[in-house]
């Protein structure tokens, strides 16, 4: 709604539309915050929707000092198509996840998803570099290539969200796998065969090979896009494939939730 | 009141008219007080620019219609002959409207063009400082001002390049974040592009590299834009460096070929090259455009987008002429309340007079009252000839441009035995270069 406001030439009406639903989003996250008794991750509604307000308020603090506004024509839209998609198909039956303290909640949950956040944020940008390559290169295209900025920005902010992105991302994956190795090696578990810490470590493993090939063997460019946009494809992947195999989606009190216990995103 | 624009422009006049009696800005104040001080000029400001020889005057009474003709005659020692047949001159309303479709560029060339706005600002700051710009003009060129910028806000306009030069600067702007610190190689000595040169470096770009066959012509252009002379058979080397390459060279084949550009672009570390082919055989194989990195460009797609954005602007026209229409309204309705000052002024002080022989013959009558009862008196004819005046004051102030107010004046003049003022402002207003500009009532 923010961006047909804005294309109505009024930024101003359009920038207080976000920002109220910003408001409400994070009125959203206090609410669900206070009725679970801490950062509320445990439902994959509760989940995409902490997930989505972080790149949210990562994209609006960082849109203005990376001269990125131009994105916000495509990001804006994108996060609404987001949350429609999670009101309409993020379940929100599950129970709380067992066994999660806050500390875990703090040293695994919101790194991980803050990784998530730069890796959505690359991925936006890798994007929208793509497009603007396609229109620049496409001369009878008129010059839509003034609706977005340019090739060098966008490269500097897929690069700047992947490499804070990712160090954070490790942080919150290690203190993830040891809560998984403290918790399920007693019960006898394979705590490396738990899907989510497979899923996080497949995407760990991607990012790491991508940080390389752009590190060492300089990948810059559409390619480099490619594989951040991928990347993310692959990230979306695997964290719907593992909440959909995991044991999040069982609700708490079930068999299967006695049995063993919920290990995180 | 007269406000009339007398002057050409490059719809009326050829360039070398143009030149002629074009003011250069050091002699301008000279030019201004004569033309200020001819015959029945009360204010002036002249517009000189590369495009238009325009002056404006405002005057009590209509000025001889060759008066702005014979000025520019005498001032530049030009036979009037020479450019009569290329002067317009506009009245009133339609000068008004002028300045304003000149001030927000629809008068321009390049319709939109935003530098023309500038050159209003300094021709009415020119006149502010000389002196010769009197409270109407003040006015005139402070709304063309205003209108101006409500034309940049609430419009696109002023969207898009409309050179072929900008829309390099915009292009390369679109590939790097900045053009400061990029190195642009030139390759051959054509004028179109040298202006592009001109322009990416105005835009920032510093280094420039000058590849020429004759590397004396290289040398010689490089000390032009304070670059560095290179050697045409060494371009291969030079291309890993550059990061905006120009070509316009009148060779019969391809200077750049797919090859050469692949050996470049595996030595720039995956670093972005913008490609401009203003040559015409083209210097630089279409195909270079699929290597990974390289943008290229010719003069056609250059010129695609300059018409594009020239197409854009032209739909954009109506909507500007509408905030044209409307600031010229406000102006000519703030010009009519203007007009009707004097009558204002007259008959308030005719009451006040009246006002006052009548208290004065009462005292005369009663020597007996008392302060406070002089004094209560005193208030209530002081209230009486308020109450009469407000109505009449407050419809002639109000009355709007459309219905003329000469309806109302000549009533009021005609009920109130007024004598017929000059119409003209300038009567309560204070003379140009009396003392300090009046203050701005413009929306700017």
């Amino acid at each position: 709604m923010a961006e047909l406001v804005g294309r109505r030439s009024q930024p101003k009406a359009a920038r207080l539309l976000l920002a109220g639903a910003l408001l409400l989003h994070t009125a959203f996250l206090v609410v669900r915050a206070v009725a679970t008794g801490g950062i509320a991750v445990g439902t994959r509604l509760d989940s995409v929707a902490f997930f989505l307000w972080l790149t949210a308020v990562a994209f609006f603090l960082a849109a203005r000092p990376y001269g990125i506004q131009g994105v916000a024509r495509v990001f804006w839209p994108c996060l609404g198509l987001g949350m429609a998609a999670m009101w309409a198909f993020a379940g929100r039956e599950e129970g709380e996840p067992a066994g999660f303290g806050k500390l875990w909640l703090t040293l695994h949950l919101v790194p991980v998803y803050l990784g998530y956040a730069g890796f959505a944020i690359a991925a936006g940008a890798g994007a929208a570099y793509l497009v603007q390559e396609r229109l620049l290169r496409r001369k009878g295209a008129g010059a839509r290539w003034r609706l977005l900025p340019s090739l060098e920005t966008l490269q500097r902010v897929e690069w700047a969200a992947l490499s804070l992105g990712y160090p954070v991302f490790t942080v919150g994956l290690v203190a993830g796998v040891l809560w998984a190795y403290q918790r399920l090696s007693p019960l006898g578990d394979a705590w490396y065969a738990d899907p989510k810490v497979l899923g996080g470590l497949v995407v760990w493993l991607f990012y790491t090979a991508a940080l390389h090939l752009r590190l060492f063997l300089r990948l810059r460019g559409r390619r480099a896009a490619l594989v951040t946009v991928a990347g993310f494809l692959f990230t979306l992947l695997s964290f719907g494939t593992a909440h959909l195999y995991g044991d999040s989606g069982r609700p708490e009190g079930s068999e299967a939730s006695q049995a063993r216990p919920e290990a995180g995103p | 009141m007269n406000i009339q624009v007398t002057g050409l422009n490059h719809q009326t006049a050829p360039v070398q008219v143009r030149e002629a009696l074009a003011f250069p800005a050091a002699r301008l104040p000279d030019a201004l007080a004569a033309l200020a001080a001819a015959e029945g000029v009360g204010e002036a400001v002249i517009l000189s620019t590369c495009n238009r020889v325009e002056a404006y005057t405002c005057s009590a009474d209509a000025p001889p219609p060759d008066l702005v003709a014979r000025f520019l005659s005498a001032f530049h020692g030009v036979w009037p002959e020479t450019f009569q047949a290329h002067l317009f001159r506009h009245e009133g309303r339609e000068a008004v409207r002028h300045l304003f479709r000149v001030a927000c560029g629809l008068d321009s060339m390049v319709v939109g063009e935003a530098q023309v706005t500038g050159q209003v600002r300094a021709a009415y700051e020119a006149a502010t400082a000389a002196g010769t710009a009197g409270r109407v003009l003040h006015r005139l060129f402070q709304q063309a001002l205003a209108a101006a910028k409500r034309v940049r806000t609430e419009t696109e306009i002023g969207a898009g390049r409309a050179s072929v030069g900008s829309v390099a600067v915009e292009l390369a702007q679109r590939i790097f974040e900045s053009l400061a610190g990029k190195t642009v190689l030139v390759i051959g000595a054509g004028e179109m592009g040298a202006s592009v040169v001109a322009s990416l470096r105005a835009a920032g770009a510093e280094a420039t590299l000058v590849a020429n066959r004759t590397y004396a012509r290289a040398v010689e252009l490089a000390a032009t834009w304070g670059g560095r002379a290179v050697s045409f058979d060494a371009l291969a080397d030079h291309l890993a460096a550059a990061d905006i390459v120009i070509s316009s060279t009148d060779a019969p084949h391809y200077v750049l070929t797919r090859a050469r550009l692949a050996e470049a672009v595996a030595k720039r570390r995956g670093r972005s090259l913008f490609l401009v082919d203003i040559a015409v055989p083209r210097d630089i194989e279409p195909a270079v455009a699929e290597v990974e990195g390289c943008y290229l460009y010719n003069i056609d797609d250059l010129q695609a987008v300059v018409n594009e954005t020239l197409a854009q602007r032209q739909q954009e026209v109506g909507r500007c002429e509408a905030i044209v229409e409307d600031e010229c309204r406000l102006f000519m309705a703030w010009v009519e309340r203007l007009a009707v000052a004097p009558t204002i002024a007259e008959l308030a002080a005719q009451l006040h007079e009246l006002k006052r022989a009548e208290l004065e013959a009462l005292l005369q009558r009663a020597p007996d009252l008392s302060p406070e009862a002089r004094a209560e008196v005193e208030r209530m004819a002081d209230r009486l000839v308020n109450k009469i005046l407000h109505q009449p004051i407050r419809a002639l102030r109000d009355a709007a441009p459309d219905e003329r107010p000469e309806g109302l004046l000549g009533a009021a003049l005609r009920l109130f035995g007024l004598r017929r003022a000059g119409s003209h402002p300038q009567g309560v207003l204070p003379k140009p270069g009396s003392g300090e500009p009046p203050r701005s009532e413009s929306r700017l």
